[in-house]
């Protein structure tokens, strides 16, 4: 069965953020009607982004990597957003396996956002119905567009190509490829949702950085740290993959 | 979680009524075999105030949800949904709850009445099944997600029906032998249910999220922090799961719950029903005023209980952003992680 999903690479992402400002214009402006957001120029700012990176530190001191994370919907095998729907909105196409959520049909009961264990659903206040990533349904199969953009807005975005669009269960497909050949892995692989998605992982960037050009200056609590890097010797290390 | 003030409403409005009609039908069975039936005013009122309140849960739980006119969609999905069942023997439970009513005020056979509600005390346990369970099918919560939640509603619901039901037998004078059973039962229940319930807050204090962050973003080292959410301000995952309300009150509210809902009840039970145990049947104390605090006593600690109950629950995306602090126990993978022990692989 097909099964359209990403593939992100972890290693690649610098965390612009393109993918999740493409990803909200497209969707405020394409098929599914706005995505209007509380409040967008005062202090709290808040409203539905289908996709959300989130910057991580691993390590500690001066032994730290920096972990950009692209999140969104995984359109996972087995949905548990799709089997507590009362209504029947929320739903996983057999031809692609997008998971879906019909916003004529939802009730706005956010059951669904609670039996999603990656957080990936977002309520829309203004309408009142649970939304989520489409996979860009509405750009993949749409012969308006040329064919080269008929790929996922946060795809063709990333400046980094940290971002892969296909069919995970076609060992040909690029998606595949990226997955078999970068290790790619699934998040929460205990979560029991079989996530489509798939993360290659970070790899460990080593900069070497001797004593003496580290500056470390104590001013009570604030530590202001001054380093010269010298990037010629940048060594690329496996970083392990968990989960 | 964040607190779902509509469904606070439906669980205890709703579920004391599901209480209310099973013990007004048991108190009805009752009469039948022991041969002194009850008084007609306790079945209609019985009736009426199960069915008022059972509205008043689900008018308060359409309030809550954003389409309600899609309401109707919900009833082809029972195989699949708790929330769908749930939305099917409400409706449900209430017809068996009029019928009874109108047979009752019709003079009709006892056996068919009896019959008519003994169905109706079927969808009320089918219904705190389906309610608990809607709770207790989500397993990224681990608080909600144990055969504790549909134990714990349907015996608070009965306990704080019970009460209301007892309260009618005290106000309308009731036959003398059902009173005393059901003040017996009455205090079994709510006993039990306390010890259910505090069974459960130890079992949450052990609780710890299986989950890890490490499993979560796929990264295999002991030291993950946080640096930036991705946005500015709070967003709905940040604030529908991540409750931080009331957190210095929540242990007040805690022992406030256990005393209104068990404690006082158990004690005012003793109390007032004293004299019936004498063989004393006409006197209530305060013509069943005490009856009556016992059962607003039981309902008002029921909705602190069940609000408890939603800002108790933490969810397992909370591990995005920033751990599962929230639990009381520490995740021994992870402590051991810490102290320099390999991670375990998944
Ligand atoms: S990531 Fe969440 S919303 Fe997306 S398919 Fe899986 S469970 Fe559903
Ligand atoms: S919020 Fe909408 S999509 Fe989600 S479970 Fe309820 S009806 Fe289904
Ligand atoms: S596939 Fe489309 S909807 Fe999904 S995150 Fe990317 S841009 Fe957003």
């Amino acid at each position: 069965m097909k099964q359209l999903a990403l593939v992100i690479d972890l290693y690649k992402c610098v965390g612009c953020h393109a993918c999740a400002v493409n990803c909200k214009s497209w969707n405020s402006t394409g098929q599914f009607g706005p995505l209007k957001d509380h409040d967008p120029y005062g202090k709290e700012p808040t409203g539905v982004w289908f996709n959300r990176v989130q910057t991580y530190e691993v390590g500690s001191f001066p032994d730290t990597q920096v972990i950009n994370f692209p999140k969104s919907c995984m359109h996972c095998a087995d949905a548990p957003c799709v089997s507590v729907c009362p209504t029947n909105a929320s739903f996983k196409r057999e031809e692609d396996g997008i998971v879906l959520v019909n916003y004529d049909d939802c009730i706005g009961c956010k059951y669904c956002s609670w039996a999603c264990p990656y957080g990936c659903r977002e309520f829309d206040e203004f309408e009142g119905v649970m939304k989520k990533c489409t996979l860009c349904v509405d750009r993949i199969y749409n012969t308006d567009l040329p064919e080269d953009e008929r790929q996922p807005a946060c795809v063709l975005s990333c400046p980094t190509r940290a971002r892969v669009f296909g069919d995970i269960n076609d060992p040909q497909s690029e998606a595949s490829k990226a997955i078999s050949k970068g290790m790619g892995y699934k998040l929460m692989p205990d979560s029991g949702a079989n996530p489509s998605n798939h993360y290659l992982p970070h790899r460990k960037v080593s900069v070497k950085v001797d004593d003496d050009e580290i500056t470390v200056k104590k001013q009570g609590a604030i530590k202001a740290v001054r380093r010269k890097v010298d990037v010629e010797e940048v060594v690329i290390e496996d970083f392990g993959i968990g989960g | 979680m964040s607190p779902e003030y509509s469904i606070i409403l439906l669980t205890v409005f709703a579920g004391a009524g599901q209480g209310l009609f099973a013990c007004l039908v048991a108190g009805d069975a009752l009469g039948f075999i022991t041969g002194s039936p009850m008084d007609i005013n306790i079945m209609l009122t019985g009736a009426a105030v199960s069915l008022g309140m059972t509205i008043a849960g689900v008018g308060s739980s359409f309030l809550h949800l954003t389409h309600p006119e899609r309401g109707i969609k919900t009833i082809n999905q029972w195989k699949k949904s708790w929330l769908s069942l749930e939305a099917i023997l409400l409706p449900v439970f209430m017809g068996f709850v009029a019928f009874y009513g109108i047979l009752a005020y019709y003079g009709a056979d006892t056996s068919l009445r009896l019959a008519v509600g003994g169905l109706g005390v079927v969808s009320a346990m089918a219904l705190y099944l389906a309610s608990g369970m809607i709770y207790a099918a989500v397993p990224y919560i681990k608080e909600w997600s144990t055969p504790y939640t549909p134990i714990n509603f349907t015996m608070i619901g009965l306990a704080s029906g019970g009460a209301l039901q007892v309260g009618l037998l005290r106000f309308f004078n009731g036959p003398h032998i059902t009173s005393l059973v059901m003040i017996a039962g009455l205090f079994a229940v709510t006993f039990t249910a306390m010890v259910i319930k505090l069974a459960y807050y130890l079992r949450n204090r052990r609780l710890y999220q299986p989950l890890t962050i490490q499993s979560a973003l796929g990264i295999n080292h002991p030291d993950i922090v946080l640096m930036d959410m991705g946005t500015g301000y709070m967003h709905y995952n940040t604030k529908e799961y991540d409750y931080k309300g009331y957190q210095n009150s929540r242990g007040t509210i805690r022992i406030a719950s256990i005393a209104l809902l068990f404690i006082l009840p158990l004690a005012l039970m003793t109390f007032d029903y004293m004299p019936l145990f004498n063989g004393d049947s006409a006197v209530a104390v305060g013509g069943g005023v005490l009856a009556l605090i016992t059962a607003v006593s039981m309902i008002a600690g029921a909705l602190m209980e069940r609000w408890l109950f939603f800002v108790d629950g933490s969810h397992a995306q909370n591990l995005y952003y920033g751990g599962s602090k929230d639990f009381a126990a520490p995740n021994p993978i992870l402590q051991a992680s810490k102290k320099g022990a390999p991670l375990p692989p998944g």
